[in-house]
């Protein structure tokens, strides 16, 4: 028989692995892989302590230890985001949102025609702290609701980070870029105000899916991108 | 000789290959494997096994499963379809290079 690992050796693996890698599925493989190294090891040498053994399979990674395969791996995830997010977008428009779309891109159209630029500017500045604040509360909520999986908070922070935080900066700043060269103009044109509410639209419908959607069937993303998330569960 | 980066660029289609001809394996079990089939001459290091494996699953060219095995979770890859397909096209243009670089070594001046 051979000499296997008790579970709090591999508990010690684990605790280990995850201080280097975040997803959860990658984690389990690289537990698996140290936990087979160490006990081909003891296949050759019983008597080598678990300690030794550990360093001495985790140095076959080389220098960058796991760091590397986790920031690979989080490059091929983007790619993953990018297309749940296109489905996820193309799937909304079903009819009746389709013409809730174009009928808000038309009010938003109507109402900046009655605005003035200044008014614009103004309304805006009032409107971001309700935004930011919203978004506050709702990530908070969504943290709480789920700061019992791991796998479910790293799965949200990368989407709040990445496909919320950052969009609404962009969108922030080309906003102002836009309103100041108005400014210049002192109005804006017909052709601007269809660009602009399009825009607008675009902007909130690709929030609410980042933001509201897909976290809603974050468990089915979950299970798709890191496989064995329902079997997660079970242990 | 370094061996090692000789077959830096292959590793893609070493691990399309393996999995074509052993249904399912895990990450530990093909470095053994490369091991054991080379005699030790070619070994893939953990680090770029696991990212160039990550990279196939992105591509959808295997799919994963997951096996409970001595209480921990352990992660199968297998080829899909697509995975297949991609096998055979690898294979070929590794030949077809092989064969090049077999002309220039070896000219036959007729």
């Amino acid at each position: 028989m051979n000499k296997k690992l008790t579970t709090e050796q591999i508990e010690d693996i684990y605790l280990f692995v995850t201080k280097h890698v975040e997803f959860y599925d990658v984690q389990m493989e690289l537990v698996d892989h140290m936990a087979n190294g160490i006990e081909e090891q003891w296949k050759e040498n019983e008597h080598v302590s678990f300690e030794i053994a550990f360093n001495e399979e985790f140095k076959k990674f080389g220098v960058s230890g796991f760091e590397n395969i986790q920031e690979e791996k989080y490059l091929f995830l983007k790619k993953r985001y990018h297309t749940m997010i296109w489905k996820e977008m193309v799937g909304f428009f079903k009819l009746p949102q389709v013409i809730a779309t174009v009928l808000m891109v038309y009010l938003i159209y109507l109402l900046l025609g009655l605005m003035e630029i200044g008014t614009l500017s103004l309304f805006y500045t009032y409107l971001v702290p309700v935004v930011l604040l919203f978004i506050i509360a709702y990530t908070l909520y969504q943290y709480r609701k789920y700061r019992r999986s791991k796998a479910k908070l790293v799965f949200q922070k990368i989407l709040y980070k990445d496909y919320v935080a950052i969009p609404l900066v962009l969108f922030n700043s080309l906003f102002w870029r836009s309103v100041s060269t108005f400014e210049k103009v002192g109005y804006m044109s017909e052709y601007m105000r269809w660009i602009t509410a399009f825009l607008m639209v675009v902007f909130g419908l690709y929030l609410f899916v980042t933001f509201i959607m897909i976290p809603i069937n974050a468990s089915k993303y979950l299970d798709e991108m890191h496989p064995g998330y329902k079997q997660l569960g079970k242990i | 000789m370094r061996k090692t980066n000789l077959f830096k660029g292959s590793i893609h289609t070493i691990l399309l290959k393996l999995l074509e001809s052993n249904d399912k394996m895990y990450g530990y079990e093909i470095t053994q494997k490369v091991k054991e089939v080379t005699r030790g001459d070619l070994k893939i290091t953990e680090g770029a096994l696991y990212p160039a494996l990550h990279k196939l699953e992105a591509e959808g060219l295997v799919d994963v499963e997951v096996q409970q095995v001595d209480g921990r979770l352990r992660k199968y890859y297998k080829l899909t379809e697509k995975g297949q397909k991609e096998t055979v096209s690898k294979l070929a243009e590794l030949e077809k290079y092989l064969e090049t670089m077999q002309t220039l070594l070896n000219p036959k001046f007729s």
